[in-house]
């Protein structure tokens, strides 16, 4: 048996953001998504002013005046500079660690050691995380993964920041008190039904039979419950190649021209690609689609899409462009303004078991070294260092953020000023 | 080939000549013995870039449009340079410590010491481990 702490950081877009801007400290600050449209992140400040996660823009646009409320366009680059560094702090505190996500790690302990220790040292860690990057921590420690979810949303609730959930009372108290639905795992669906159930708080879940609960919610249901229980069904994971890879962005203003909707297209094609090399996946077939404005008066939907089965796995970046172009050119239609396109690489496999094929020629040895130098070269001079010319010279498109503030950690040219 | 003192001075990227067409770094190991971010750097993960503007810190070194290399992972201790907070700006200053006072001192005689006092909104960013100075 271990322990399992989820190390999740604080606000960690706003928090990235005060660190270079200490004047954003004490007021309430929200980070907007790509082109601006709704809110990703909230400082404590904002969620006081009852801003809800995800709200649009638009809606709370007021606050700025009436409440001094700050929005800032995200600014990702910054954002995962501080998260690797975060993560570099964690894995060299911690040996077994899986990053969860941006700003999520979980954290694996021998349940040898005692409890008061890994309390004292998940502070300890908590301690440098914020001295050295100034982003904070919240760390829950339980006996399984869904349980230190549990135990981190206890910590954010109370002032703790460190929370100990390994204590069997203290974990009847806290899914006593916690809704079915906030339980890690638990979606929209499977809430509705327990609620209909009668089982609204999480403890009512748990003092189920587990053959009733077998039955009802399947082997995903039982898990879970058994998670509950403190009884561990899930390991620290290794990374997992992604079975699909999408890339998709709005743009900053309509697009009505096919070759102006093909830039974008050919620079998700671009980055997708990237990352399916990275992974050493190729992908057999790719989706594109598109968004336009919906028009109900003319009865016109919003989204058209169109499904490429590739000839041979592939993950040439030019090969697909083509492709992904011709698939675009199938689904245009002039007079149409787009406000959105994006690409979804399918049917994933690894690169070592495609068979060769004779009478392909995107398989050519010289194609992926090329690929690979491209990627060499665009990871050590930057992004887009070297590009294709599908991608355009200029992009017209590029989401609206008026609001973003500088590359501080990834660009020489806009560092942070210390006055002197 | 000869390491000549020509060859010393030079810091070769890639040990492939360029008339050989596309580098492949991949291939070819960095022949680069000498690291300067090993050097500069000790810890990484807590150490940022900041640029200077202004002149009050020149009798230290420190001029304007240099670059500062911050470790916050380093200890405020009295008599280092550090970067405070101060008011929402940051400042780069000379940290320092009488009896129970704590100044942030300008090494310029155009500028006084600020004396911190308990009302000032100042959080100690982190402590200047080097300056770099461009003489082009």
């Amino acid at each position: 048996m271990s322990y399992f702490v989820l190390a999740d950081c604080n606000n960690f877009f706003v928090s990235c953001e005060r660190l270079f801007n200490p004047k954003l400290e004490g007021h309430p600050v929200v980070v907007l998504s790509n082109n601006d449209g709704c809110v990703v992140a909230r400082s404590a400040e904002a969620k006081c002013l009852g801003i809800p996660m995800g709200a649009p823009f638009f809606q709370i646009r007021d606050l700025c005046r009436t409440h001094n409320l700050i929005a800032l366009s995200s600014n990702f680059p910054l954002y995962a500079d501080l998260s690797d560094r975060v993560m570099q702090i964690l894995i060299e505190a911690v040996p077994d660690i899986e990053i969860y996500s941006i700003d999520e790690a979980f954290l694996l302990f021998p349940s040898q050691q005692p409890i008061d220790e890994l309390v004292r040292y998940c502070q300890e860690i908590r301690g440098r995380v914020k001295r050295w990057t100034s982003i904070p921590l919240s760390l829950g420690i339980a006996k399984t993964k869904t349980l230190a979810k549990l135990a981190n949303r206890m910590a954010k609730k109370s002032t703790q920041s460190v929370f100990d959930l390994t204590n069997s009372i203290n974990v009847t108290a806290a899914l006593q008190q916690t809704d079915v639905g906030d339980i890690w795992g638990i979606g929209r669906r499977l809430k509705e039904r327990l609620h209909t159930l009668g089982m609204r708080s999480a403890q009512k879940f748990v003092e189920m039979d587990p053959v009733r609960v077998r039955k009802l919610f399947g082997i995903m249901g039982e898990r879970l419950w058994s998670e509950l229980q403190g009884i561990s069904c899930a390991t620290i994971e290794e990374e997992q190649p992604k079975q699909s890879i999408t890339c998709s962005r709005s743009f900053g203003k309509l697009i009505g021209s096919l070759d102006e909707l093909a830039e974008p297209l050919a620079t998700f094609v671009h980055n997708s690609c990237e990352k399916l090399r990275r992974q050493n996946s190729m992908a057999r077939s790719l989706l594109i689609y598109c968004e336009t404005m919906v028009d109900a008066s003319v009865n016109r939907r919003g989204y058209y899409s169109q499904h490429i089965v590739l000839k041979a796995p592939s993950s040439d970046t030019s090969y697909m462009i083509t492709e992904a172009k011709k698939g675009l050119s199938q689904i245009y239609q002039k007079g149409l303004l787009y406000k959105k396109c994006g690409i979804v690489l399918l049917d994933l496999i690894n690169e070592g078991s495609v068979a060769p094929d004779l009478f392909t020629t995107n398989q050519d040895p010289k194609r992926s070294h090329l690929m690979h130098t491209i990627d060499e070269l665009n990871a050590r001079f930057g992004k887009k260092s070297v590009f294709f010319g599908a991608m355009g010279v200029d992009p017209k498109w590029t989401p609206s953020c008026e609001n973003r503030s500088q590359e501080y950690t990834t660009c020489w040219e806009q560092l942070a000023t210390a006055r002197a | 080939m000869k390491n000549t003192p020509e060859d010393l001075a030079a810091i070769p990227l890639f040990d492939i000549p360029v008339a050989a067409g596309f580098p492949s770094p991949a291939e070819n190991s960095i022949e680069q013995k000498l690291d300067l971010n090993c050097h500069l750097i000790k810890n990484p993960a807590a150490t940022f870039f900041l640029r200077v503007s202004g002149d009050s810190m020149q009798g230290a070194g420190i001029h304007n449009n240099d670059l500062l290399i911050v470790d916050r992972s380093l200890e405020p201790l009295s008599g280092r340079i550090v970067i405070a907070s101060v008011n929402g700006e940051l400042t780069v200053k000379r940290l320092k410590r009488e009896g129970p006072k704590w100044w942030l001192v300008p090494e310029n005689s155009k500028y006084p010491p600020i004396d911190i006092t308990e009302e000032m909104e100042l959080r100690i960013w982190g402590v200047v481990t080097y300056a770099i100075h461009s003489s082009l």
